[in-house]
């Protein structure tokens, strides 16, 4: 009789943990589903130049406020895609890696995990995005998010002179942009680019065009001039033009008599201003660099591959958070 | 002839602990940081804690007047002071040959250091800078941490890979200059009212980096 009792009493206690346990296990899965992701990123420019067969890599940091998800792992995601705002264009590119960082950034008082999106660009053809979209297709959810622009720059060549004119300087002016809507908010872009020319040649060259491989930007070729001495990269670029030097320039104007001749064996330093199209940063981009033969008018083009400018860590950045609920 | 062999293994014990301790000669750095090779302050009356004088640092830690039950106290020479840095040469390659010749190379921002540290002393138990995950020895008045956690900065991560077409019989070289914030000061570690240890210290935290190609002729 007292077996019997005991008996009982232990089924009851097994019966009574098992259904706690159940409890427990549900409540962990039912906080888990209720868990709110929020991914951001920094809209920047991505620039490239390559030559057509080359397979050049976006990296894409983004910032998520949790460290475990479907999205933080590779295998989950179906495809990627690089689009505007309309899916009008769309370029596809494979994804790589998904890289931790281990920075951790605080935005809107939450704490927000760094991962670096890891892609492979294939494209054959030069497309531009001004406002480009990342697209991750994924079993679960599909996520898609501003990253600011795009351009892919295909050339046959990077010099198809061979050697005619060489770079001996490069270096970016940066200065502080004070954003017009908040005072509190500023960050560093590229006011101007240095360059140093050398004219290899026995000719006498005719420098007709430089740009910035970087949708962002006017032409502003026409408003750039040499000067004498390199200056300091943080130098404000309104004492070097001795004008004052407008960041957003409005309305682009191509001056096609402008020409820039430099002799045989000569060097000069040319500062080019600038001229900003979008609100996008730019710290890295290449530049074209078309020029004549005077005596026998044949024109050329030198490329250079995209340039690191500046890095900074002093942006004070405005954040476009994409929630996703019960991921 | 016991003193005579007694010398003998005394040399021979002093030969063999020089060679199981090698003496580093350290390459002497005018900033006292490795990665500067010149610091330059905005306003000109700042200066490098391996330019102030003797004098100067004690001078500091008078200035360290009421003692503290427990916990570090500090006087600060210098409190996010804007500089500018001529740092470390990335990358350098001569072309000696008659041909020109590609290289590729890669940058990536995340590899460079952003802050150094300079101490002196025994101030070598926990440093925490409020607002920074970088964690020295040393412990320093909240009163700094706060300030220091005003300023709003992030890490950002960038690479960027490019093509160098290095002409004949040149050199190309990559190198960075920048700004930075330099926070300096004594401090002094008190146990029961009694200084129980007491430096100098030094932080240089890297805001922008700038690169800079340069190409010069060589023979």
């Amino acid at each position: 009789m007292i077996k019997k009792i005991k008996d009982k009493r232990l089924t009851l206690s097994v019966i009574v943990i098992l259904v706690l346990i159940s409890i427990i296990f549900l409540v962990i899965k039912l906080s888990k589903n209720n868990k709110v992701m929020k991914i951001t990123t920094v809209k920047k420019s991505y620039d490239f130049v390559s030559l057509v067969d080359d397979v050049e890599e976006l990296i894409v940091p983004m910032y998520i406020n949790i460290d475990d998800g479907f999205i933080l792992k590779k295998e989950n995601i179906n495809r990627a895609f690089i689009t505007d705002e309309d899916e009008i264009n769309i370029m596809k590119i494979d994804i790589n890696d998904i890289e931790k960082t281990g920075h951790i950034a605080k935005i809107d008082d939450e704490n927000y995990f760094c991962y670096l999106y890891k892609f492979n660009i294939s494209q054959k053809d030069k497309i531009i995005f001004k406002n480009a979209f990342l697209r991750l297709d994924c079993n679960k959810a599909n996520i898609k998010i501003n990253i600011g622009s795009v351009t892919i720059n295909k050339i046959d060549s990077f010099d198809n002179s061979n050697g005619y004119i060489s770079i001996t300087n490069l270096k970016g002016i940066i200065n502080t942009v004070k954003s017009s809507n908040d005072i509190n908010i500023s960050k560093k872009d590229i006011f101007g680019i240095v360059l140093g020319i050398k004219n290899n040649s026995k000719q006498k060259l005719s420098i007709t065009k430089i740009a910035p491989l970087d949708c962002n930007y006017y032409e502003s070729f026409y408003e750039g001039k040499i000067i004498d001495t390199i200056p300091e990269s943080n130098e404000n670029m309104t004492n070097i033009l001795g004008y004052e030097y407008e960041y957003f320039y409005g309305n682009g104007i191509i001056d096609n008599e402008k020409k820039l001749q430099i002799d045989a064996d000569e060097k000069i330093y040319f500062l080019l201003p600038l001229k900003k199209i979008s609100k996008y940063s730019s710290n890295s981009f290449g530049i074209m660099i078309e020029f004549i033969e005077e005596k026998t008018n044949k024109k050329f083009e030198m490329y250079i591959d995209d340039f690191l400018f500046f890095t900074t860590r002093a942006d004070n950045e405005e954040y476009d958070i994409l929630i996703y609920e019960n991921y | 002839m016991k003193t005579k062999t007694a010398i003998m293994t005394l040399v021979i014990l002093l030969i063999a602990l020089f060679f199981m301790f090698p003496i580093k000669a350290m390459a002497y750095v005018k900033t006292g940081h490795d990665d500067f090779m010149e610091i330059t302050f905005v306003n000109k009356k700042d200066k490098l804690l391996i330019n102030r004088s003797i004098s100067e640092i004690e001078e500091g830690y008078k200035k360290i007047s009421d003692k503290k039950i427990f916990g570090w106290k500090t006087y600060y020479f210098n409190v996010n002071s804007e500089a500018t840095y001529i740092g470390d040469i990335l990358l350098s390659r001569s072309n000696r040959t008659s041909n020109p010749f590609v290289i590729n190379y890669k940058v990536e921002e995340s590899t460079f250091k952003d802050k150094s540290y300079r101490i002196n002393g025994s101030v070598s138990a926990k440093i925490t800078f409020g607002g920074s995950k970088s964690k020295i020895e040393g412990s320093i008045s909240p009163t700094f941490g706060g300030y220091y956690e005003n300023r709003n900065t992030h890490n950002k991560e960038e690479t960027t890979e490019f093509k160098l077409n290095i002409m004949p019989h040149t050199k190309i070289t990559l190198r960075i200059s920048g700004d930075a914030y330099v926070t300096s000061g004594v401090s002094k570690y008190y146990f029961l009212g009694l200084c129980l240890r007491k430096g100098e210290w030094e932080r240089v935290d890297v805001e922008t980096m700038y690169y800079e190609l340069v190409e010069e002729s060589v023979e």
